[in-house]
């Protein structure tokens, strides 16, 4: 019997289409799943010093619960900003492409994908306005929650990560509309998603390196050669530790 | 042997002045340009090269010399790059003067003068192995510590890197403070500017570390590693080197290892508490691949035209529905430049709604 699982939808992304041979790492779209937001890291988290993860995904084992993740960096010329790959996730899942010489037999079923984005953390957070609404409702991250707990904004937390979305300029827009009376709303295309943000003006040079999302694993894909065979030392790696995986042609 | 001696500067021969000085035998007189081309040389430059210890550009003469008078610093560490060399010099000869400087001696012209290769290690290591007695080297009678430094770097940067000697250039360079910044460095080395940063980086190592790497003791892979420590752990570890203890891979990479989980602990406390709140991950009911939002909105859809289904009222006018609309309405519109803001808004519009209909359906039970 094939068990089923949530799969990430095989669209063209920000990184373009996927490649035959390859060994994808997914987090599936599921009606029933858990909202995206759960899995994000707010505030987000620097990167601990001396981890080069730039084009070397990495595994990682908590010494706590001794389950090993997967440590991948989101390069910014795919996705220039870290609300691209959050956004395309939104809609289509997650998929990253790992090196199949990893020791894919140590992750298990809830090992997560840990991710990196250049632009993660808002390092300006303390003198711009708080974000209108933190999608991960934590308390004074956002002008909401500083209204209800009748707080100035100058006792704000932060970085809040969705204060990334504000601070994109209205320059990176695909399209512009423009609102009577009200500030713009811009859509900005990355591979197949469109999303949309309002910009505030703010300044986004203060963005760094950061740890913004820890998504689960639902399963791996593997990419179909022309003749139909697939990476078969990763399948059996697969395989070996149990993991879910299916093979692809997309 | 005849001595074959030349003088010249690097820019009067890429005039190709000196051709026919190339057929002469014995003292040829140097070419009177040198005020006139160093004042033709941009401010920027001339300002490096004073910091350089250059007040004019670098003279050299061309000589055959005895290889028994040439010192090859770090000789015993390539003895597999020399074997490679002298095949190739046994086969063709050696193509490329190596740079030497005067390293004991009363003048160039001292027969009993010792000369210290600067650039072309490997090429005399290989000359001396092919069984060669005399060499025609390049020979410069004096270097300042730090132009010494940049001709080894500009010799090694562009090949594969003898990355000790180079890194020993480089330190030469930074401790004789001539200030040059990575930028100015990499545009006088012509090399990318990445590649000065992680030099800089190995070389601002603590000296005992550098000093465990100078004498071969440590890798480049493990040097590299050593670069991404904190200051911190570097200490640490340049204080066990001059307590005289190995800095071995291993023990490096360990430190590095735990350098990391530390780091790594503030998401440690956020993954714990995730587990403290189960996820609701529950397979799609149909069993089978689950589809996508879009694919089961565009199941739904059937009819090819875009018109609204009749038989539903506007009231039950559902998420499905409305997303099978604009779905069905955005694969009619014509592409064209007039509709693609049309087209891109409905596809946003679509994927916000799919987004939407993901989200867990709220329930009233009634009893």
């Amino acid at each position: 019997m094939m068990i089923d699982f949530p799969k990430a939808d095989p669209v063209e992304r920000g990184c373009g289409e996927r490649e035959q041979g390859g060994v994808y790492a997914e987090t599936g779209l599921s009606p029933y799943g858990t909202p995206l937001e759960f899995f994000l890291i707010d505030p987000p988290r620097p990167l601990p010093e001396g981890l080069d993860l730039i084009n070397k995904p990495q595994l990682w084992e908590d010494p706590a619960t001794g389950i090993t993740h997967l440590l991948i960096w989101i390069g910014s010329e795919h996705y220039q900003w870290c609300s691209d790959y959050i956004e395309e996730t939104r809609r289509f899942g997650a998929s990253r492409r790992i090196n199949p010489n990893l020791e894919l037999s140590r992750l298990t079923r809830e090992s997560r994908m840990i991710l990196a984005h250049p632009r993660a953390i808002n390092t300006l957070w303390q003198e711009q306005s708080p974000p209108q609404e933190c999608q991960k409702h934590l308390p004074r991250h956002d002008a909401a929650s500083l209204a209800f707990l009748n707080s100035d904004s100058s006792q704000k937390v932060g970085p809040c990560l969705f204060k990334l979305w504000d601070v994109l300029p209205q320059e990176t827009a695909t399209e512009v509309l423009e609102l009577e009376g009200e500030s713009p709303i811009c859509l900005r295309k990355v591979g197949s998603t469109i999303y949309q943000y309002r910009p505030t003006g703010e300044s986004a040079e203060g963005l760094q390196p950061g740890l913004f999302a820890a998504l689960p694993i639902t399963g791996f894909a593997l990419i179909q050669y022309d003749d139909g065979s697939v990476n078969e030392s990763a399948k059996a790696k697969l395989q070996q530790a149990g993991l879910n995986f299916y093979e692809t042609d997309r | 042997m005849s001595i074959h001696m030349m003088k010249h500067t690097p820019q009067a021969s890429q005039h190709g002045d000196l051709q026919n000085e190339d057929q002469l035998f014995g003292e040829t007189t140097p070419h009177d340009c040198i005020e006139r081309e160093v004042s033709a040389q941009d401010e920027a430059l001339l300002a490096l090269m004073k910091r350089l210890g250059i007040e004019s550009p670098l003279t050299y003469e061309t000589r055959y010399l005895p290889i028994d008078r040439l010192i090859i610093p770090g000789e015993k560490l390539m003895k597999s790059s020399a074997g490679q060399f002298q095949t190739n010099i046994q086969l063709v000869g050696l193509l490329h003067a190596p740079l030497v400087v005067l390293e004991q001696g009363q003048g160039i012209d001292d027969p009993e003068a010792i000369f210290r290769v600067v650039a072309g290690r490997r090429r005399v290591a290989g000359a001396c192995r092919a069984g060669l007695t005399y060499i025609e080297c390049r020979v410069y009678d004096a270097l300042s510590p730090q132009m010494r430094a940049l001709i080894v770097l500009s010799e090694n940067m562009h090949r594969s890197p003898a990355w000790i000697e180079e890194l020993k250039a480089l330190v030469e360079l930074v401790d004789g403070g001539v200030g040059m910044t990575d930028t100015e460095l990499a545009k006088s080395l012509g090399v990318p500017v990445t590649r000065v940063r992680e030099q800089l980086k190995l070389a601002h190592l603590p000296p005992p570390l550098l000093g465990q790497i100078f004498a071969g003791r440590v890798s480049l892979g493990t040097a590299k590693q050593l670069v991404r420590l904190s200051k911190t752990q570097q200490a640490f570890l340049a204080s066990l080197a001059e307590m005289g203890e190995e800095i071995t891979a291993e023990l490096v990479e360990h430190i590095l290892r735990r350098q990391i989980s530390t780091g790594l602990a503030p998401l440690q406390e956020m993954l714990a508490q995730h587990w403290e709140e189960p996820t609701m991950e529950i397979i799609h009911s149909n069993g089978n691949q689950a589809m996508s939002p879009h694919e089961s909105a565009s199941a739904d859809q059937g009819a090819s035209g875009w018109e609204l289904h009749p038989e539903v009222p506007a009231e039950e006018f559902s998420l499905s529905h409305l997303l099978s609309a604009l779905l069905a309405f955005e694969q009619q519109l014509p592409q064209h430049q007039e509709t693609a803001r049309a087209r891109l808004l409905t596809k946003a519009l679509c994927q916000e709604l799919e987004i939407l209909q993901r989200q867990p359906a709220k329930h009233t039970t009634t009893s």
